[in-house]
């Protein structure tokens, strides 16, 4: 306090002392403030230099992404399926555009927008404005050389928009192969978390939604081009820093036939159902899927009128039937009860059931699809006309458990294909799994008529396929796939007596090619010859009133209908191809399916046997 | 004639003779760091570095005549130029030039004058000339403050109402610190300092909206980072991203593509730092630490009252400026629109800073005059 107040003294003396007392204080308080300056300065320029760097970086930098060509997809013959048209889009920045009301009226000018369109680019570009600011936005319509040249003969007229190339997915089958190449279309948000890191903030991205464009995106979808460019504060590009091609996406060669798929699409004409052919090797030749819908409509975001029209739909073109629709396997799946009973030495092929058009067991009646009964038959006749109550004497004595396990052996309950997005597994009931998932102990009953490929069991047609594929290939087990750089080999052997197959094969053969075999009418005479098994599958259980009643599929209402199947493989004398069609509520398989399976055959045998 | 010339020339020489010459090698070797800094922004008005060079000169003219002007006269014409700028101040409240949602210029041909500007030295020259009269022991009555205290209080009213609340606060602070060196008691201090806390708060309430944002701003400039917070930001991201030794002359990304706001005036020295980095900054602020540390040499060399207060009343009014201007662009202080002496873009800050120089150099060459 001396110091700073000091003895009053008279004059000019103290007045000078007094001045530059203080002003020394003054003078350390300036200077400690500088010291503050000079270790704020040090902070920011010294210790956090490179945080601020990376900022000052992040400002002036846009990092600006082009969208990938997509690989082509190719038939097993390298014709086109699926490639890329170069189109003329417009970009913007919605930054720039005060009134977007304007905007839209003066590009009207030279692009006929409708108003919905208008309506929805309008709601996308205030959504990119709030999260994406400072990236460009591309308006998703293609737009015709005539337009765009018009467009950049005037750009200085119109504000705003750049004219830009970019590419767009064509299908050059859109009908035929939509379910199994699938589309393209934007990424939806759970897509966007997948999303790899390149591929983030590319402007109108299109990624695969399904099919093989989901199933190999990532060797289809290429590379993004990059370019850096700096810019100022109010976000005008000035130069360009670095620019990368990017690199198109890898092409994609599949083992479908363009002409097969084409010529089976057309068989099925309106029937709700599915046709797979594979080779006995596994290359899946043809995978269609009846009704189908125009997989060009989805590239820029189906209109919803469309989109409703299709779920409308009672027989469901949007989806995937080969793969994702599920049915009871029917009389198809006798060949494995067969085998089943034979490999576990419950029966012979000699073993003999008397067919009188019903049973009993356990005091509950069950009957065989031919009233009349079958009279007395061997495992062959069984097969060859598919008697029911030879096959539930069979599964009676052979029990679900041993019938599973054969079941697993052929691919039933499995997914046939190697993470297909859309692909179902299928159920093959066990006593065990009933007590898991239904919660109650298996009954004798439901063996009887899991005999006849009934009850619990769901199937997929594509397990049928490689089902019955593995039974003509001689019993070896095959891996399925569109993918045609996959080696495609015969595996482990899963019909191990030579005998059983034998068995097997003949019985198959007779029922196609010979008088009373249940597919006799649908038989290829010639040369070729092709075989297989029919099956009806029941959609509802049919009571006692309705048998006496004796009411026929044609007068039941669609829906109510059975499915119709048919698996089979051809040529008889060395078989190379497997097929199986199914038809929802198409009836009975001999009926409906045998013969639109008759028609592939001779199709396959045509494009695969005869020398041109 | 002969005669009269010869005196003449000989009293120019001996004024010339005990110039402070190491305040102009100051004066120009930051004039010299602005015209660089200037040059390497990447403007759209080219004339920039002409215009500021011009200034220079100019300004330099009026320090060269100051500085020659016997320092009685300065003492005598003192409450004249305090009076004259509290007119100009009055005028523009009439007259003046709206900018920035503020009155704060005069148009006066060939710049706009900022007469707030003018008052930081006016201020001190009246202050120092009524404390030359009051003894030591006298100065704590209250009859002898009431004159001081007008002198603050008026301008102080004058500039609140533009509203410049930053330049306010500018004056008062130098004006204390004038009160502090005529050797008001402490006791007087510590009461104004505590009940200054007190009032603060409620003189918030008095502020407009956008002072009240630029503190809120301040005390957390990342909440509002496309607002008010952007300036102080962007500022921080150009000064830190120059490290040790800078991104290079006219290589500073942030002051050339408009990230920086202002970087011409306010926010020069970030210009600087971004471009010359932490070295740099050391020079510089060398620069100003050796330049206020000189008056602070001459206030002691001075024999009056007077010139001592006014050297000191100089020398923290160059102090203030610099802290509150580097403070406010590395965030240390909120963004009040304070230049940095002789290196920003700006008519009357050069011309004040001059003159005030001048005025010291004055005060050297006469030290030994006699006022009373």
């Amino acid at each position: 306090m001396e110091y700073f107040s000091p003895k009053i003294k008279k004059g000019i003396e103290s007045k000078t002392k007094t001045i530059s007392r203080r002003g020394f204080v003054l003078s350390v308080a300036k200077f400690a403030f500088f010291g503050v300056i000079l270790s704020r300065l040090a902070y920011l320029q010294l210790f956090k230099s490179k945080e601020f760097k990376q900022l000052s970086d992040r400002n002036r930098y846009r990092e600006i992404k082009d969208v990938p060509e997509r690989g082509t997809i190719f038939d097993f013959k390298n014709r086109v399926i699926a490639s890329n048209n170069q189109i003329y889009q417009l970009s913007i920045f919605p930054n720039e555009i005060k009134n977007l009301n304007e905007f839209f009226f003066g590009l009207g000018n030279y692009i006929n927008f409708d108003i919905l369109e208008i309506k929805k680019f309008k709601r996308e570009i205030y959504k990119h404005k709030k999260y994406k600011k400072h990236e460009a936005y591309i308006i998703d319509k293609k737009l015709s050389w005539k337009i765009i040249s018009n467009i950049n003969y005037n750009l200085s007229n119109i504000s705003y928009v750049q004219p830009i190339v970019s590419y767009e997915r064509t299908y050059r089958y859109p009908e035929e192969f939509a379910h199994i190449i699938g589309y393209v279309g934007e990424p939806n948000k759970k897509e966007l978390k997948k999303i790899s890191f390149d591929l983030l903030n590319v402007p109108n991205l299109k990624i695969g939604k399904n099919g093989i464009e989901k199933r190999f995106e990532k060797k289809i979808m290429g590379l993004p081009g990059k370019s850096v460019i700096e810019t100022d504060a109010y976000g005008r590009q000035l130069n360009q820093v670095s620019f990368d091609q990017g690199k198109k996406g890898d092409n994609f060669y599949s083992t479908l036939d363009t002409d097969l798929q084409v010529f089976s699409k057309k068989t099925l004409r309106d029937d709700s159902g599915s046709i797979i052919v594979m080779s006995t090797k596994g290359e899946i030749r043809c995978c269609v899927s009846s009704p189908s819908f125009n997989s060009n409509l989805f590239t820029y975001g189906i209109s919803s009128f469309e989109y409703k029209k299709y779920l409308k739909n009672k027989k469901k073109p949007l989806s995937n039937k080969p793969l994702s629709s599920q049915y009871p396997p029917g009389s198809t799946l006798k060949m494995i009860v067969a085998l089943s009973a034979l490999e576990n030495n419950v029966v012979n092929k000699n073993f003999k059931v008397r067919c009188s058009g019903s049973t009993e067991y356990f005091g509950q009646k069950y009957h065989c699809w031919k009233d009349k009964g079958h009279g007395i038959v061997n495992m062959k006749k069984a097969i060859k006309e598919s008697c029911d109550i030879y096959f539930y004497e069979v599964a009676r004595l052979l029990g679900v458990d041993r019938l599973y396990k054969t079941a697993l052996k052929f691919g039933l309950d499995q997914y046939v294909l190697n993470s297909f997005n859309e692909e179902k597994k299928g159920v093959f009931p066990n006593t065990k799994w009933k007590k898991k998932y239904i919660g109650q102990p298996w009954y004798l009953g439901e063996t009887i008529i899991a005999g006849i490929g009934q009850g619990y069991i769901q199937t997929t047609p594509i397990q049928l396929c490689k089902m019955i594929a593995q039974i003509a290939n001689g019993g070896f087990k095959i891996q399925p796939s569109f993918n045609l750089l996959d080696e495609f080999a015969l595996g482990e052997k899963i019909i191990e007596n030579q005998k059983h197959l034998e068995i097997l094969q003949d019985s198959l053969n007779v029922a196609t090619n010979e008088w009373k075999g249940t597919s006799y009418k649908s038989r290829i005479i010639g040369d070729l010859k092709f075989c297989g098994k029919t099956g009806t599958s029941q959609v509802r259980k049919i009571s006692e009133r309705q048998r006496e009643l004796n009411i026929k599929n044609k007068d039941l209402p669609w829906k109510f209908r059975d499915h119709s199947l048919f698996t089979g493989y051809g040529p008889v004398s060395n078989p190379e191809y497997a097929i199986s069609v199914v038809i929802d509520h198409g009836g009975s398989g001999s009926s409906k399916a045998a013969p639109i399976a008759k028609k592939v055959m001779k199709k396959v045998f045509q494009l695969y046997y005869t020398s041109s | 004639m002969y005669s009269f010339n010869k005196s003449f020339i000989e009293i120019f020489y001996n004024k010339l003779k005990s110039f402070d010459w190491f305040i102009i090698l100051l004066i120009t070797a930051i004039s010299i760091i602005s015209l660089i800094v200037l040059s390497s922004l990447d403007f759209n008005d080219k004339d920039l570095v002409e215009k500021h060079f011009l200034r220079i000169v100019f300004s330099f003219l009026i320090f060269l005549i100051v500085a020659s002007i016997n320092i009685k006269v300065w003492y005598n014409l003192s409450y004249f130029f305090y009076i004259l700028v509290i007119i100009l101040l009055v005028l523009v409240d009439f007259y003046g030039l709206v900018g920035k949602g503020a009155k704060r210029w005069l148009d006066v041909g060939i710049f706009n004058l900022q007469p707030s500007e003018l008052m930081k030295i006016a201020v001190i020259l009246a202050l120092a000339r009524y404390f030359q009269y009051i003894k030591t022991d006298e100065i704590d009555r209250v009859r002898n403050l009431v004159i001081p205290i007008s002198l603050i209080i008026l301008p102080f009213v004058l500039v609140i109402k533009q509203p410049d609340l930053g330049t306010a606060l500018f004056i008062l602070v130098v004006a204390i610190s004038i009160l502090w060196l005529a050797g008001l008691n402490l006791k007087i201090f510590t009461f104004g300092t505590l009940s200054l806390l007190i009032l603060a708060p409620l003189s918030i309430s008095f502020l407009k909206p956008y002072q009240k944002q630029r503190i809120l701003t301040f005390l957390n400039p990342e909440n509002d980072p496309t607002g008010s917070g952007y300036h102080v930001i962007q500022s921080k991201i150009a000064i830190g991203s120059g490290g040790f030794f800078g991104q290079g002359y006219k290589e500073g990304s942030q002051s050339n593509l408009s990230f920086l706001p202002e970087p011409h005036t306010d926010f020069i020295f970030t210009a600087y730092a971004e471009q010359f980095g932490f070295f740099g900054c050391l020079i510089l602020l060398f620069l100003f630490v050796l330049l206020i540390h000189r008056i602070d040499v001459i206030s002691k060399l001075s024999r009056s009252t007077f010139g001592r207060l006014l050297c000191f009343g100089v020398s923290f009014n160059f102090f203030v400026y610099i802290a509150i201007n580097i403070g406010m662009v590395t965030g240390l202080l909120p963004v009040v629109g304070v230049p940095i002496p002789i290196m920003s873009y700006g008519g009357t800050a050069m011309l004040t800073s001059m003159f005030a120089l001048g005025l010291v150099t004055s005060a050297k060459i006469h030290k030994d005059v006699n006022i009373y």
